[in-house]
């Protein structure tokens, strides 16, 4: 038991070693970090009130010494509003990831390791939810549930397992021939007590990876979503949202358009540039 | 290889008819009913009980749907939609060729620019050059398409007064709505480009054609690049599948006349009929490009070709 504690600790910093080597990934770390601080401190760096209070006199002023991004149509401060939307859309981008990752990897884990009919039948669920494309069945769901932040998570896990569960299903392809696994059964593990323990720590790399990109383009799925006005409701501040906002003063007021959407490609890039540095971090093979 | 096809094309049906039961099940289970959007917040309920009774909506939704199923089969009609009046099959045909027109050209945009990038980035792996393509791409890969369209209109369009920025009158309406899409999936597909000609470049054949004296050229874009663009060809083949119904925010913020557009109506509506054939029109493209891009794959790679016709 000692023994593999320490193992799985080297593992650790050897991976961490290598990910510290790939400047492109300790820039995403960092810009992850700062970020991560901002919807953390929101409150201490812009009180809430800026972002939401209405002030008609100073309504689309262009970025200036007071207000840094400017103001939107209704005299609010875009920096406000940029850094109270970023816990919600950091809120959203990891939970999407990571509920779709728990749902769709239960059901490619479970039809790769009992396969034949089972299998068969949850890759044709996948195929249905597959050609129904991702945007619309979020669409579709969201016009169900009725528009808010909650209903808009739903309806992207809905759209986003498929993914997850395709990823985990050909990652444990490889592991179920595997001896350790014939050793387990022969030992009399239960099937859960196997998938549980000895296949989701073998394929934790690839699932790491693809939960760390799932979270990028959560980000910019729930901005698109927000943009059709179908996710976060005003006045809370939300990226996407403010994009849309911005659509109508686009030849008077392009300040509002440039600001939120820079917050967004930051934040699905420094993200993804992560997932990046780990993959290479975790399985150095396929790097070059 | 004719009977894969046909397989292929028999398991569509389920397929689609599950598609179809998903979509008018959501959209039966959504609050709000045709009429009352229809008529507005002034209508009396008498009104509105009276014309979702012409519609039918009054029904059960299971009898709704097994309605619909018939008139589809038996009839080849997709339905009439609440709203227009007309048969949804005629609104969809007009868009069809829009949306399917926009996917290509914004794919064939990407292809054009990514693939080219990538060869060259993998071949001059570590340079400068290497280098500035992968951030370029990276960055690029990160910008939110409905971002970077706002921005095209807004410098090509406003600033510059070069292109349009709405509509589908001419070829040079699509041109912006076909590059905010081509951009993002350039990037995507270099760095696909990228990894997979990197693994090639170091195969035994490779070095073979080097050893025998081919040109570097001849190398690299004979040797390698036709066995590195198996991987890219799938990428390319699963982007047109979802373009078509997934540039629904570029079709919006460019007001084009598409399939996207049309769902969003739908949806905000409740015409169950647009929606759900609309959906099914999309569904079946999606799964027609997928079984066309393993035959490409077959007709290219000489060992996929064999698995088939064993």
């Amino acid at each position: 038991m000692d023994n593999r504690k320490k193992r799985t600790g080297s593992k650790f910093k050897e991976t961490w070693r290598r990910y510290c080597k790939s400047p492109a990934a300790m820039i995403g770390l960092i810009i992850f970090i700062i970020m991560f601080l901002v919807a953390i401190f929101a409150n201490q760096i812009v009180p809430y009130s800026d972002a939401v209070t209405q002030n008609a006199k100073e309504r689309l002023m262009q970025p200036s010494l007071n207000n840094w991004f400017g103001t939107d149509a209704f005299g609010r401060s875009i920096f406000a509003r940029i850094v109270h939307a970023t816990p919600t859309s950091l809120f959203i981008g990891i939970s999407v990831a990571v509920i779709s990752l728990v749902i769709g990897g239960m059901i490619g884990i479970s039809s790769a390791y009992f396969g034949g009919r089972y299998d068969d039948l949850m890759m044709r669920f996948i195929d249905v939810l597959s050609s129904i494309p991702g945007t619309l069945l979020s669409m579709v769901v969201v016009a169900v549930l009725g528009a808010n932040m909650r209903n808009m998570i739903i309806a992207m896990v809905i759209a986003r397992i498929r993914v997850s569960a395709r990823v985990s299903r050909s990652a444990v392809f490889g592991t179920t021939s595997q001896e350790y696994i014939e050793a387990a059964k022969c030992g009399g593990s239960s099937d859960i007590r196997i998938m549980i323990k000895h296949i989701v720590p073998n394929i934790m790399g690839i699932l790491l990876v693809d939960t760390t990109m799932s979270v990028s383009t959560s980000i910019l799925q729930a901005a698109s979503l927000s943009f059709l006005g179908l996710g976060v409701q005003p006045p809370t501040p939300e990226w996407g949202s403010m994009l849309n906002d911005a659509r109508i003063y686009m030849r008077t007021a392009p300040h509002m358009m440039f600001f939120p959407g820079f917050a967004i490609l930051l934040a699905s890039l420094s993200i993804s540039l992560v997932g990046d540095g780990l993959r290479d971090a975790l399985d150095p093979r396929l790097k070059s | 290889m004719y009977r894969y096809i046909f397989k292929r094309l028999l398991i569509m049906i389920p397929v689609l008819l599950c598609v179809s039961f998903i979509v008018f099940g959501l959209m039966a289970l959504a609050p709000g009913d045709p009429a009352s959007i229809i008529l507005g917040g002034t209508a009396e309920q008498e009104q509105i009980d009276k014309l979702n009774h012409e519609f039918g909506y009054d029904r059960p939704f299971l009898i709704r749907y097994g309605d619909f199923l018939q008139n589809l089969i038996f009839n080849l009609d997709f339905g009439t939609s609440y709203r227009t009046r007309q048969p949804v099959i005629e609104e969809i045909a007009k868009r069809t060729p829009v949306s399917i027109t926009l996917a290509l050209c914004g794919i064939t945009c990407a292809a054009l620019v990514g693939i080219p990038i990538g060869v060259l980035s993998a071949v001059k792996q570590y340079s400068l050059l290497d280098t500035i393509l992968t951030v370029s791409a990276l960055f690029l890969g990160a910008i939110p398409p409905f971002w970077l369209g706002m921005l095209l209109i807004y410098f090509c369009s406003y600033k510059a007064g070069w292109l349009p920025s709405f509509g589908i009158d001419s070829w040079i309406n699509y041109i912006l709505p076909a590059a905010s899409i081509g951009i993002i999936y350039a990037a995507q597909q270099m760095r696909y480009t990228r990894s997979s000609m990197l693994e090639t470049i170091r195969q035994d054949y490779v070095r073979t054609a080097r050893a025998k004296g081919a040109a570097e050229r001849t190398v690299i874009w004979r040797h390698a690049l036709k066995n590195a663009l198996l991987p890219t060809i799938t990428v390319i083949g699963s982007n047109f599948g979802a373009l078509i119904g997934g540039a629904i925010i570029v079709e919006s913020l460019f007001s084009i006349p598409g399939l996207g557009t049309l769902t969003i109506t739908g949806i905000n509506n409740r015409d169950v009929p647009q929606v759900v054939a609309a959906t099914l029109v999309l569904a079946i493209i999606y799964c027609l490009v997928l079984l066309l891009v393993d035959i490409l794959y077959a007709a290219i790679d000489p060992r996929v070709k064999a698995k088939f016709t064993k």
